[in-house]
This record gives structure tokens, sequence and C-alpha cells, in this order.
């Protein structure tokens, strides 16, 4: 939960709008009646950033999350009643960045409690929005037990994956919050928000100074990369080519 | 059948109570047993089809031959040119200079044959053409047939178009203008000129769409410091302004406009103050530019519908930061808008009064006349309208805004455009069909997929008459092939079944069928056995 609103405070912060971001939540925890601190989520046991904010748009909640409709939502092969906040309306020149998060194991991640998507499943849909050219670029994240077994099936161009851990590897949780009892962000994320932190929308780092900051030690697990049907050399892209919306701008001639 | 009781007593009796099976005890009579046992079977055995159809994915057979056959037709879009060289040439003259033409325009039409590709046809007519052509209003002429006259003038003013005439003047009857070709070229096949349709102008085009919904917004920066603009004609200024070209893009798209005010949208950065020659003002540099809009505190649409939206603000900064102008690289740029590719346009408009505390204002049509102007222009690049070729004065754009030259090429730029996507979307149809197993393949999609081939094939010379082969109506069958095409692809019946490894399948089949499974298998093997037995006993008793 954390690690998903933490991303997506973070694309929304570097100037995504939220028409543009899907927000997939399967367990409403903020307004959980357990939850100790109602309507908030906080990234860090000090709760000083509350990830739920007063501004959240989410697209998919609850028992919404399935599997099937998230590869509906990727392919875009939705009912034609499904409003516009819940379609991905990407094309030829949209960069794509997809976060997924979740108890998971060697090529899968569980959806809810019951069901669970194979890598299989994303890269064949993956190869669907590359088909119909729903992407031009897109970048995978995926914070789970095993992560990165989640992006070895890709197969299709132009994608670039990373993930939290290695096979038969754990992906541990940063720390607990003894109020609430339960974990609050999984280290993997909790990093790259670090990261991301300090970054704004007009800042030129590059994806390959982040994925500089990987440290086995400190995320507990061996982050990895995929970019081998990437064509762009990382220190070339820019975080903000996936993570912010830095838009070219041009003026016109004063004859048009 | 008696017989059969008569040995099994005789097999029993000899068998003795040694043999503990349930054979020697038996409730029902043999031939009852087997035929429950048989009955059970039999179900199991009726059921397997029937198993197999229900859990077989429909995969209907997809047109793929059709389809592989797209790749060789190819659309070739008729240009017909219409030369009058007039009478100011004599006979010599004539002969000569129409000889001339002749040569550069096969060059030319060996030139653009990549983009879009052209059949040019060129016919020479003399007597049949007034004066000036641009004197009757001929606004109903075919489209794809152009005309190019040569006329004497007195001002030196090469090209002068009007409708879909080129009017070429000529000074003096032993020199004519020698690009007459380039201009043609340019009026013709805009995008393929480097020069005036550059890589920027490109990447401004929004993708092709049947639908697109216009939003345009009035966002003060800040109202709460006065000197705000609180409301516009915007009925009128749209009306004035922005319907014409809608209404010439008709063919092309359908819009759906919607307007808003808004008073507060404050910024995510400052502007830098800049004072120059005693003046001062905020300039937004290159970088603000490009996060000038604040997505995450601007509500810009409503978001009804699933249609792309081009986006126009007209951003009134606070009274305390007045004038604000964009960062210029040369003289000349404009200062006022700039435009973000795709997406839509912004325009700054300064009220002449600034200071806090003054008092707010209401734009009226006339001070709406710049910032609209600009809207149309910034409209028209989003959607593609080629630039018009400045070596050519056109008499007519006040009147038309987009001139048929423009016009013409664009809907030519969108047909093959269109006729491509959906060309590669049948492609991956089948190419995702016959990858991903597990697909499956509906008559809804069949249809689909029939219909946008019917529709491509009508945009190809072979099958079309003659009066059919017009660029409207290539352009409406291409519109067609789109979105039946994509609807195919996007077709929620589409959704291939889930992967599962197999040894899931196991996982979950086992328990279910294993306890069903082991009284039908013993049930079966017993009687087998007890049958192989009574006949070992029955050929025994035979050989003594």
């Amino acid at each position: 939960m954390a690690n998903t609103l933490g991303m997506y405070r973070t694309v929304k912060r570097l100037g995504i709008p939220d028409s543009n971001i899907i927000l997939m939540l399967a367990d409403d925890v903020a307004c959980n009646a357990r939850n100790h601190f109602p309507g908030t989520v906080f990234a860090n046991a000090d709760r000083k950033l509350d990830l739920y904010g007063d501004n959240i748009e989410v697209d998919y909640r609850g028992y919404e999350v399935t599997v099937e409709n998230f590869i509906r939502l990727l392919t875009g092969r939705v009912s034609p009643t499904l409003p516009r906040s819940k379609r991905l309306l990407t094309d030829a020149r949209s960069n794509v960045f997809v976060y997924m998060t979740g108890h998971g194991g060697a090529e899968f991640l569980k959806f809810q409690d019951n069901e669970e998507i194979s890598a299989f499943d994303i890269a064949d849909a993956f190869e669907q929005m590359w088909q119909k050219r729903r992407y031009n670029e897109l970048f995978f994240m995926v914070d789970t037990c095993q992560a990165n077994t989640m992006y070895t099936k890709f197969y299709s161009p132009n994608i670039l994956a990373t993930g939290s851990s290695e096979l038969k590897e754990n992906s541990y949780s940063h720390h607990n919050d003894a109020d609430i009892g339960v974990a609050v962000i999984d280290s993997f994320t909790h990093y790259i928000l670090q990261y991301m932190e300090g970054q704004n929308s007009t800042s030129k780092t590059t994806l390959q100074d982040l994925f500089a900051t990987y440290d086995p030690v400190r995320i507990k697990s061996h982050a990895g990369v995929r970019s081998d049907l990437y064509h762009r050399p990382l220190d070339q892209v820019r975080i903000t080519d996936f993570l912010g919306a830095v838009s070219k701008v041009d003026v016109l001639p004063l004859d048009y | 059948m008696a017989a059969v009781y008569t040995q099994k007593h005789e097999a029993q009796v000899k068998g003795g109570p040694e043999e503990g099976l349930s054979l020697s005890h038996p409730v029902h009579s043999d031939t009852t047993r087997r035929w429950i046992v048989a009955s059970y079977w039999l179900v199991v055995l009726l059921c397997l089809p029937v198993w197999y159809y229900m859990t077989s994915i429909e995969r209907l057979p997809l047109p793929t031959e059709r389809i592989g056959l797209l790749e060789g037709k190819r659309v070739t879009f008729p240009i017909k040119i219409d030369l009058d060289l007039g009478n100011q040439f004599d006979s010599v003259q004539r002969g000569m200079y129409a000889r001339g033409m002749e040569e550069d325009l096969s060059l030319l039409k060996q030139q653009s044959i990549d983009f879009p590709p052209l059949d040019f046809e060129f016919t020479f007519n003399a007597d049949r053409h007034p004066v000036d052509p641009c004197l009757q209003s001929e606004t109903d002429e075919a489209e794809d047939s152009y005309y190019v006259h040569f006329r004497m003038v007195d001002v030196d003013r090469p090209f002068v178009t009007c409708g879909r005439h080129l009017v070429v003047g000529v000074k003096d009857t032993l020199r004519i203008p020698l690009p007459v070709t380039d201009a043609i070229r340019d009026l013709v096949a805009p995008y393929s000129n480097q020069k005036l349709h550059p890589t920027a102008a490109e990447s401004r085009i929004a993708q092709y769409s049947p639908t697109y919904r216009l939003a345009f917004t009035l966002l003060n920066e800040d109202a709460s410091v006065g000197g705000a603009a609180t409301g516009w004609e915007i009925h009128e200024a749209l009306s004035r302004y922005i319907h014409p070209t809608l209404t010439q893009l008709r063919d092309l798209h359908n819009f759906t406009v919607e307007s808003q005010v808004q008073y507060f949208g404050g910024l995510t950065f400052d502007p830098q103050l800049e004072v120059s020659d005693g003046v001062q003002r905020w300039t937004l540099s290159e970088e603000q530019m490009s996060v000038f809009i604040n997505s995450a505190e601007w509500t810009l649409t409503s978001g009804v519908s699933n249609d792309p939206v081009l986006h126009f603000i007209l951003f009134v900064p606070s009274a305390e930061r007045r004038p604000l102008v964009t960062h210029t690289t040369f003289v000349g740029q404009r200062n006022d808008s700039f435009v973000l590719p795709q997406w839509g346009g912004v325009v700054i408009h300064n009220p002449p009064i600034a200071g806090q505390g003054s008092p707010n204002t209401f734009l009226s049509l006339h001070d709406l006349s710049g910032p609209f102007n600009t809207f149309r222009a910034q409209l028209a690049a989003l959607l593609g309208v080629p630039h018009f070729t400045p070596q050519v004065t056109a008499l007519d754009r006040a009147k038309f805004g987009i001139t048929p030259w423009q016009l013409d090429a664009l809907k030519r730029r969108r047909s093959l455009e269109n006729i491509a996507n959906s060309a590669d979307a049948l492609r991956s149809i089948v190419h995702l069909v016959n990858q991903i197993e597990n697909m499956p393949v509906g008559q809804d999609v069949l249809g689909q997929v029939d219909g946008a081939l019917a529709a491509l094939d009508a945009t190809t010379p072979a099958t079309q008459e003659q009066s059919s082969r017009s660029l409207s109506h290539l352009l409406a069958h291409s519109i067609d092939a789109l979105t039946l095409s994509s609807q195919a692809f996007f077709n929620p019946g589409m959704i291939g079944l889930l992967y599962y490894p197999t040894e899931h399948k196991y996982a979950v089949y086992t328990p279910l069928f294993a306890p069903v499974a082991v009284p039908l298998v013993v049930a079966l093997v017993r009687d087998l056995r007890g049958w192989r037995a009574r006949r070992r006993a029955a050929s025994k008793q035979k050989t003594e």
C-alpha cells in the first residue's frame, strides 16, 4: 500500500496529472477501522509524510483490482462503458511506467488473496500493447519476493525493467510501525522514494544514477535491472522521461 | 444367459471360500452390476466431448490470406492538374513552354512518390479558361483537380492561389517564373518538404482520432489580488474564430467544445523578473514553459467522454506579475504563446492594467481576437494542417482560414495514416492470435475484421469505381477501416485466458478428480478380473 502510494505521490509531484495515473489499490487501509490514524498512510514510522494526502484519486479500488482488470487495462480491451479514468489512453508516443508490488514468488505476483498474475501474462500483455503501439517506451518496476523473475519472460522491444530481488530471494520490508503493528514500507521502494524525494520535475538525473544507488546491503536483497530489450543507453535516459511530465514546448511561427 | 449362470455358479463352487472378493456374495446379479459399471463409464465418456467443448476456446479462423495481401496494396492519390498557358504566348513560345513544363512535371512525378504516393495526370487546356480565374468564385470544384494558369501581371507576385487555382504571374513572355513545379509540389505535397514541414511541426501533430474534445479554459493565476478576468465572450469568440476552422475540418473529425473559467491557478515556480530599457517584465524560461502546466492542481477537462482532448488555456497572470512573456530565442518570435505538442496550446493574456487591487475585467470579443487567432493557429497545427508555402500568396486565406490545397493535403495524409494503421492493427491481430494460443476469436471480432478489410478494399483503386474515388470518399473509408480495426483489436472478448503452468493445472484437477476416479477404475478392474477368472475356469472345464 505505502509502496504504491509512495510511487503515486512521486510521479504526481513530478507533474503527471491524475488523469494519466491509474492507481490500483486492493485494500483501503487508510480508512480501515483498524488503522489507528484514520485517513492516513505513512511512508515511515516517524509519520512525517502522509502519502494519502488531501488529493488522491484511486482508479481501481478493492475488489476491482483483479488480474483480469489489470490485463484489460493494459491491453485496452475494456468494456465500452468504462469511464475514462479507468482506461490507459496511451499511444505510440507515450512512455509508460508500470509499478507493481505485493506478495509474489517465482514468476508470479498475487492479486487479492486468491488470484495471481504470472510473468507470462504480463509479457503477453506488454506484447499486445507493443503491437497496437500503446507505448513508446515502457519502464517496469516490481517490488516483491523473487521480483526479478517477473520480468524474465518479456520479449517486446523498448522495455526496461527493474525488480527488488533475485530468484529464491525475499524482499524485506524496511521497518515496522509499532503503533499500527504492521510493516510500513518495503526496503527497495523505500530507498527509491528516498532518492526520488531529492528530485524535481526539472532534474536531469538519469536512470543510471537511480540504478547506481541500489545497494544490496541496505535493501537486503539484490535488486536487478533488465535492459537488453531497451535501445537507449541508460545514462541518457532521464528519470523524468518515465516518472515526470516534462513536455517539449515549441512556439508557432507568426505566419501560421 | 442361463449357461453363463450355471458356469458362474460352478466357478463359485469350485473357487470356494478362499476367493474373498465380494463377487462370491453378489448383491446384484452379474449382468446388473456390469450394467451399472458400464453406465457410469458411459456417462464419463459421453461427457468427455462436452467437457472438451466447454473448456476449449472459440477461435474462429481469421481471413489471414486477405490480411496478408494488404502488404502488396498501395494507395495512390490521383492528382489532376490542368495547365492553361493563357493567350500571352505566341505559338512557338507556347509549344516550347508546354514541352518544358511537361519535362519539369515528369520530374515531379518521380520526385514525390514517397509521401504521399501521388498519381499525377496533366492536361493542357488553353481555351476554356477565363482571363482572371480568381474572379469566378467556384467553391464546388472536384477535389484532386487543380488548375494552373499563366497570366500576365504587372506587380511582382509570381504565385497566387484561390480555390484550387494557382495563377503564375508572368511579367515577361520570354521568361516564366522557374520554380513552378516547386510551387506545385509545396502545394500538393507539403509534408514532403523538410523546410516547409520540419520535424518540430511533425511532432506537434496529435494522433488521428475521428472525435476530439476541445477544452478552452480562461485561467486566472490569482484573482484574489484583483485585476482578474472574470469572464469572456466565449460563444462569440468561438463562433467567429474557431467554428469556421472546425467546419472546414468536419470531414476529418467530429468536435465537441467545452469551456470554463477558473480564478485560481497557481504556478509551481516563479517567473524571472527582467528589466530592460526601464521596462520590467516577467519572463518564462524555456524550462519553465515545459513544466508550465500544473496538472496536479488545475482541472482542465471534464473527462466525461473518452475522446482525446486538446487543451487551450488563456492564462491571465496575477496582477502583481504583469506583463508575463515567454522567453524568445530570436527576434520576431511569438512571446505570448506556446504549443505543447499533441496536448494543446497556451496563450498568455496580459490585461493593460496591473498592480494589486486593480479592478476586474471582462474580456470582450475585441480583447479575445488576438488570443483566439492564436488558438486557431495552434488548433490547426495540432491537427496537422500543413504550413502554407510562403512563396505563394493565397487570396482566399482570410476567407477560408485553411486553403483547399492544405485541406486536401491533410486529407491525403490522414487517409494514408489511417490505412497504414488499420492494416497494422489487422496484421497485429493475426500475429497475436497465432502467438497467444489461448486468445479467443469470436464472431464479432471476425465481423469487425471483415468490415475493416472491406473498407480497406474500397480505398485501393482496383475495386472502386471512378465516382467513389474522390478524396473525401477515400478518407471516409479509411476512417471506417481504422475504427473497425481498432474495435476488433480492442474487443473485450479477445482477452486471452490467463496462463496457468501445467503443475497448477494438476494441482487443481487432482484433488477434484482423484476421489471420483478411484471407485470407477477399481470397479472396472475388479469386473475385468472376475471376467477373466471365469473365462479361465470355463476353458479349464472345457478341456477337462
